[in-house]
């Protein structure tokens, strides 16, 4: 990187924090749209992660929605205040040790890494047998089918998740501070992964996996790592998406949640993870933009929007917005001077 | 005993149910390599074409099945040739993302349409199915012995079309090999179409007779009979039509007599579909009759 | 010295598929240093032979002994570390990386900063991944690469992706080297130059070479000891000259002319 590069990162991050302190401070002028840069920020968070085992990787998960409901109950768990827990948990008694103690907003960043850690344990649970032994639609069938399982256990595990009902008055800790601060953590943990000697063993894997294990990669191990990676990434968003809306239900974390996220990463480029940060934006402001049709003109309507586009995507547009490139200075600066070279061309 | 009949029979309707739907899943494998996730939707739009026909047209119940079917089948082919061709030589992984969109699609298109709508609705059942017959000391409903009889006339159909004429004979071929079919000359996409046809209306058939069975429609009807239907697929060995149906009937007759003896495991029904679905992919991925696959090196 | 002469020795390996027999009872010595060429027929069951001894079809029954090791049996990321490298009858590269990243993928396994030092990035890893890239070079120079390593494997033409390929078995650190056909696809000149390229690079490295050739004229000029095959069977052994005039590989190899014809 040259030094001017490293001079605009800072300036943007600078720009960016200075600009989530300020969101944050005024949240109730622009109460749509801070709501739709957090659900941009959670949605893009997860998508990240998708993307590195979906897209960088190769190997075709289905199960992001289990991961996020992991994590999305745990920081419930930890978060909770004690008399919400009474009220919530009234006629099936809350399982310890959650019944013992709750954590004060200082305990926020561990509720969240604990999500996390969930999630990756989880996702050994799953990932051992099945990235050793499946790959392609087989792979995909088998994590789905974790995610179910995982919102069945939900359904019934009443000590624990309080069931199909939910859990009401979750503390609502979530503002863009956190979720763009996780955002901007794990999307640059997940772009040095992508470009460290690591993430070539996981692009080589997508290429062509005979290959890999021919040069002496671990290809099990590689895929393991890029699994993990995924699910901590989402048990993370899931945590923050309880902690924003303020009310968690197994149905929050079925299956379509792996479906939007499947469509931003899709949009984004399947690989690209500046993609799916950008797409998880584009993603959330569309959903929220397309709300009122859903309350007020046909309901449904939104969900068939996304269908026909996923589809659209696929047939004509499979490269999505990124493709598999990433978003430097220097592609910006390139695109721009295309850009001005051909308005020049055109005035003159 | 009279229990224990009943609940055999109960399992045998169910798993008949099971087997028609599961044909489409492992017909379209064996010859795609595409798991259609959009199939257990196509069910759930058999149950509504007849609910359109028959309570919104006011037709009489036989000729509204049968258009249903016949709209059903025109679906299934609709979905290939618009959403699955154009992405034939894509990565296998793009056709399946465009399966899931196709379902969600289904699934939101009864949500959206004004005469269907997000909440449940009564299937119209014919008298034929709900009368009750007494066979000495047992007593049946009509569905528990037509539904059966219905499923193994389509099923022999099917049998004497694939393994009897000469478009089956051509799907056969496909699904061994499809290149050197393309070479010697067969139409791969006719016989796809035709392929998508036929699973289609299996899945109408088993559609139609979901809602005799259980006679509430709604959006999501078809997502769990589908991945059970899948999961029978596997079971029989996933590309194989006698295996489906065996498949079917296995897990129809299980599911019964789980809920039926052990009633305070019905709660984890579905999670006991997707572990048996999991083992199965993990240490016999091939099915209790399916022959073992191997990459070249 | 005795057995430790032996870089490699197959002792009657054999291979079914099901019902069919594509490797029977097959056994070959290969000292340290040696250049061997296997020939044969299509579908003898050359590949086959590669894909036991690097691991990819475990064989239905015998010992592969490598060094001195039994390794029967051992996944091929083990086989690769423990100096076996091999290259593809067709070219098996990551297309969409560039060639310096497909060399840089088989010095991975040797990197020694964890998947966190390396997100950090720790300054060990900063110093791994610099010297990674050196030596990358360094072995792309020695095969004549230097200027594409930048380019996109898959849109090097084929002869320089063939090379690529070499380079990249070349940076696991190969004791011995399998080629799977090297010259496929190339006319006479080019086969000619391939071959001088493999004399050169087992002289550089200090490699012993075990080559599959589906045509007899290219392997003849650089192969002091050849192996035939036909259906799985070993036929003959000998040097080029006794191979040249031996009736059974004449008549294998007029066989499939025949069928050709």
């Amino acid at each position: 990187m040259t030094r001017s590069n490293r001079i605009l990162t800072f300036l943007f991050l600078l720009g960016l924090a200075l600009f989530v302190w300020w969101g944050d401070k005024h949240s109730d002028q622009f109460v749509f749209l801070w709501r739709v840069l957090n659900f941009g920020a959670i949605y893009a968070l997860a998508a990240v992660g998708y993307t590195v085992i979906n897209g960088i990787t190769g190997q075709f998960s289905l199960g992001p929605h289990g991961f996020m409901l992991l994590g999305g109950y745990l920081t419930t768990l930890f978060m909770l205040p004690m008399h919400q827990k009474k009220v919530v948990w009234l006629f099936t008694p809350l399982s310890w040790p959650f019944n013992q103690f709750t954590l004060p907003y200082s305990g926020f960043i561990l509720a969240l890494i604990a999500g996390g850690i969930l999630a990756v344990l989880a996702s050994l649970v799953v990932g051992i047998p099945a990235l050793r032994a499946l790959r392609g639609d087989y792979l995909a069938i088998a994590t789905f089918g974790f995610g179910e399982i995982l919102y069945v256990l939900a359904c019934n595990f009443m000590g624990l998740t309080n069931g199909a009902m939910g859990v009401k008055g979750i503390p609502r800790y979530t503002n863009l501070a956190w979720s763009v601060g996780a955002l901007a953590v794990l999307t640059y943990a997940a772009v040095r992964l992508k470009n460290s000697s690591y993430g070539r063993a996981l692009r080589a894997i997508r290429e062509d996996e005979l290959a890999a294990e021919s040069m002496g990669i671990n290809v099990f191990r590689h895929k393991l790592l890029a699994f993990m990676f995924s699910a901590f990434c989402a048990g993370v968003a899931g945590g923050l998406m309880a902690t924003l809306i303020g009310t968690i239900t197994p149905d929050l974390f079925r299956f379509f949640m792996t479906f939007y996220l499947l469509m931003i990463i899709v949009l984004g480029g399947l690989g690209s993870i500046s993609g799916a940060v950008v797409a998880g934006f584009i993603f959330a402001a569309i959903f929220e933009a397309l709300r009122f049709v859903d309350t007020a003109v046909v309901p449904g309507m939104r969900m068939v929007v996304f269908a026909v586009l996923l589809i659209l995507v696929m047939l004509f547009f499979r490269r999505g917005l990124f493709g598999r490139e990433e978003f430097t200075w220097d592609w910006l600066w390139h695109g721009a001077k295309r850009a001005w070279r051909w308005a020049w061309a055109k005035m003159s | 005993m009279a229990t224990y009949l009943q609940q055999l029979l109960n399992g045998v309707t169910l798993g008949s149910l099971y087997a028609l739907i599961a044909i489409g899943y492992t017909m379209v494998y064996g010859i795609l390599r595409l798991i259609n996730f959009a199939h257990g939707d196509v069910v759930m739009w058999a149950g509504y074409w007849v609910f359109f026909l028959v309570v919104l047209f006011r037709l009489p119940w036989w000729l509204g099945a049968l258009c249903a079917v016949v709209l059903t089948a025109l679906m299934g082919v609709t979905i290939e040739r618009v959403a699955y061709r154009p992405l034939r030589e894509a990565p296998r992984i793009s056709l399946l993302i465009t399966a899931i969109g196709v379902s969600f699609l289904l699934e939101n298109l009864i949500i959206v349409l004004p005469w269907a709508g997000g909440r449940q609705k009564s299937y119209p059942t014919p008298g034929l199915m709900t009368q009750i017959y007494t066979v000495g000391s047992v007593r049946v409903q009509g569905v528990t012995i037509w539904v059966p009889l219905i499923a193994a006339a389509c099923l022999l159909g099917l049998i004497f079309l694939v393994y009897r004429t000469k478009v089956g004979r051509a799907m056969r071929a496909i699904a061994t090999d499809i290149e050197t079919t393309a070479l010697m000359g067969a139409d791969i996409n006719r016989v796809i179409s035709y392929t998508f046809l036929v699973g289609s209306a299996l899945a109408a058939v088993g559609g139609i007779l979901w809602g005799c069975r259980y006679p509430r429609l709604q959006w999501d009807l078809g997502i769990m009979p589908g991945w059970r239907a899948f999961t029978a697929a596997v079971i029989g060995g996933i590309g194989n039509i006698v295996g489906a149906m065996l498949g079917g009937f296995l897990l129809g007759l299980a599911e019964i007599l789980i809920v039926a003896f052990l009633p305070g495991l019905s709660g984890f029904r579905d999670a006991f579909i997707f572990a048996i679905l999991i083992f199965f992919l993990l240490f016999r991925p091939t099915g209790i009759l399916g022959k073992p696959m191997k990459e070249k090196v | 010295m005795g057995e430790n002469e032996l870089i490699l020795s197959l002792q009657s390996l054999t291979m079914k598929f099901g019902g069919l027999v594509a490797v029977r009872d097959f056994s070959m010595d290969i000292r340290y240093g040696e250049l061997v060429g296997l020939i044969g027929p299509n579908g003898a069951g050359k590949t086959t032979i590669f894909n036991m001894i690097t691991g990819h079809y475990p064989p239905t029954e015998g010992q592969v002994i490598f060094a001195g090791r039994d390794i029967t049996g051992l996944p091929p990321w083990q086989v690769v570390r423990l100096g076996i490298a091999r290259t593809f009858q067709n070219i098996r590269l990551c297309r969409e990386m560039t060639a310096l990243e497909n060399v840089l993928i088989s010095f991975h396994p040797r990197l020694r900063s964890s998947v966190f030092a390396a997100i950090l990035p720790s300054p060990r890893y900063i110093r791994e991944e610099r010297r990674m890239r050196e030596r990358g070079m360094e072995l792309l120079s020695a095969v004549g690469l230097e200027k594409w390593a930048n380019f996109r494997a898959g849109a090097l033409p084929y002869g320089l992706q063939r090379r690529v390929e070499i380079a990249r078995a070349l940076a696991t650190q190969p004791k011995l080297l399998l080629l799977d056909e090297p010259a496929a696809g190339m006319n006479p000149q080019e086969a000619q130059d391939l071959m001088g390229f493999i004399r050169h690079i087992r002289e550089t490295f200090n490699l012993t070479v075990f080559l599959i050739e589906h045509v007899m004229q290219v392997v003849m000029g650089i192969c002091p000891r050849i192996r035939v095959i036909d259906f799985g069977v070993s036929i003959a052994e000998g040097t080029p000259e006794e191979i040249r005039n031996n009736p059974k590989v004449i008549e294998a190899y007029l066989g499939e002319e025949a069928l050709r014809a």
